[in-house]
């Protein structure tokens, strides 16, 4: 997939504003405040239907303006063009339509512009709390698997009254009669969002480790799925476990009650990153977690790639900083190969295949 | 500055899906019209609200003791449809199909919302089950997470009574076409396909 023209009417400062990235490697430079990331977060907005950086919609709107408007014309691997738009405004929401035709779920539209992104608070999926990482995993999957998003939704969903049932029961509001159809209901969702995340990881370790590689030269990583309630070395075949969780909260069921919570599941679970057998999270040093997230970010392209047919366009925001310039010219190697990339920086870069936009040249 | 008029647009602001622009144009629509018409509206608002009680057995608003429906001799007693409101009772005797009772549940379980078993008319379908002895109870809920875990919990309670507890089909809404369905009602309609029975 490949952005040729993206537009922007009150979106941040880009008060109306068109871009045209070329096909391969572009490097978007200019200096601070000036929007570069604001193009990334336009393009992701059209793939993802919200922001990379986690910004609320409303705080995109051009100040003192009442709605922002952005459209993205896209082309696949076989030319077919698709335009996508997104409007927002106070009053009416959020709306997305592909090709003039009104999208009522958003997330049916997942997927069809695959896209992987950068920014620098990344590296909170290292350093930050599990949720961070399981934020990224089921990004990642999501774009690959609408059943997954799918599951995800309701998994949440259920979670949610499960654990107000558990408040209930334990106020003596409720008994436990609906528990056991609402934790059927969780662990069955629970048992498809597990076995997907093991395969997912399965699946990305070699790209991992061959693009960390290139770009550090070196380490050895390892990426471990920590689940609450199965042991690494006993996973349950995928059919039992939903039965295997079920018994697992069963037993936890009093201490679960006294909470008010749901003590495992998808929801509780982690990754453990691991550098040449050490923690990530402790032992790296800031340069090394900023390397293993770009090359985990990177990795995902080849894994996108080989699930399926589109590539993904790569949205890579400030990728250059607090590495050396060894790193830079690895990871422009590895960039070179790649589909359509859109990278912020705040000083030019020139090579054949770079093109490089001055971005006070285009408003 | 006009006082009942005002007291009007108050009332009418507390009806669903009615804001304040919408009161006013209604309140004064009311009073452009010939007056009997206004007066015809209020007399059938007092009428509902002072002559409807609800049945005392599937609890859908009724003149009577027992609506319609549970005192007509041509429905099927035998045969009890569970529904979450009023509304979908009235949607499937539009359909004109089915010919058995029903049950109002008042709404689904949600703990999130407070809704527990004892705030739905679930105690009062055990004692119709115990004493009307069904032979077939059919969940009319819809389609929404909330409905689907108020579904398997009635089935639950009943199937282990014994009684056929049976759900609406889900899949293909009718005259549609393929490619516009969404894949989770396709998967759902390749579960829940039927055989094809020939006429002949």
């Amino acid at each position: 997939m490949k952005v040729r023209q993206i537009q922007f009417v009150h979106f941040r400062n880009h008060r109306a504003f068109t871009f045209e990235p070329g096909d391969g490697l572009n490097i978007i430079y200019g200096s601070n405040g000036s929007g570069k990331t604001t193009i990334l977060e336009g393009i992701h907005y059209c793939a993802l239907t919200k922001s990379f950086l986690s910004i609320y919609d409303s705080e995109f709107v051009t100040y003192g303006k009442t709605f922002f408007l952005i459209n993205g014309l896209f082309v696949n691997v076989k030319e077919k063009l698709t335009s996508i738009k997104v409007t927002y405004s106070r009053d009416t929401g959020k709306q997305v339509s592909v090709n003039t035709r009104n999208v009522p779920t958003f997330s049916e539209h997942v997927g069809t512009v695959p896209c992987i992104t950068f920014s620098p608070a990344d590296i909170l999926i290292v350093n930050g709390a599990p949720a961070e990482r399981r934020r990224f995993l089921d990004k990642a999957i999501s774009q690959m698997d609408v059943k997954y998003l799918q599951a995800l939704i309701q998994y949440r969903r259920l979670l949610q009254q499960r654990n107000a049932l558990l408040l209930l029961i334990r106020d003596r509001q409720a008994d436990q009669n609906v528990l056991d159809i609402l934790t059927e209901q969780l662990v069955e969702k629970a048992a498809i969002i597990v076995y997907a995340r093991r395969e997912f990881i399965e699946g990305i370790m070699p790209c991992v480790i061959s693009k960390l590689r290139i770009v550090s030269g070196g380490e050895n990583p390892s990426l471990t799925y920590r689940c609450t309630f199965q042991n690494d070395d006993d996973v349950p075949h995928k059919d039992s476990m939903a039965n295997h969780l079920f018994g697992h909260l069963k037993a936890r069921r009093s201490e679960e009650i006294a909470r008010g919570q749901t003590a495992a599941g998808p929801h509780r679970d982690d990754i453990l990153f691991a550098l040449d057998e050490k923690e990530i999270k402790k032992y790296a040093s800031q340069g090394q977690k900023r390397t293993f997230i770009i090359s985990l970010k990177l990795a995902l392209y080849d894994y996108f790639q080989e699930h399926q047919k589109e590539k993904p366009i790569c949205l890579l925001d400030d990728l250059f900083s607090e590495l050396d310039s060894k790193r830079v010219s690895a990871l422009l190697s590895i960039l070179a190969d790649f589909g359509q990339t859109l990278i912020t920086s705040t000083e030019k870069r020139t090579a054949s295949y770079i093109n490089s936009v001055n971005i006070h040249d285009l408003i | 500055m006009i006082q009942p008029l005002e007291e009007l647009v108050e009332a009418l602001c507390t009806l669903p899906t009615i804001g304040r622009k919408s009161a006013w144009r209604l309140a004064l629509h009311l009073m452009e019209r010939p007056e009997q018409d206004a007066l015809k509206l209020a007399e059938s608002i007092v009428r509902v609200r002072q002559k409807l009680t609800r049945c005392k057995r599937c609890y859908n608003y009724s003149e009577t003791e027992l609506c319609p429906i549970c005192s007509s001799a041509s429905r099927d007693q035998k045969q009890i449809c569970v529904v979450e409101k009023p509304v979908d009772l009235f949607a499937f005797e539009r359909s004109g199909r089915y010919r058995g009772v029903y049950h109002i549940l008042g709404g689904v379980l949600s703990p999130l919302n407070g809704i527990t078993v004892d705030k739905l008319r679930i105690n009062e379908l055990s004692m119709r089950i115990i004493n009307e002895q069904p032979g077939e109870l059919i969940l009319g809920l819809g389609g929404s997470a909330d409905a689907e875990t108020t579904a398997l919990y009635l089935a639950r309670i009943y199937r282990q009574q014994g009684i056929r507890v049976t759900r609406l089909a889900r899949g293909l809404p009718v005259g549609m076409e393929l490619e516009y369905v969404d894949q989770i009602t396709l998967s759902q309609a390749l579960n829940e396909r039927t055989d094809v029975h020939y006429e002949s």
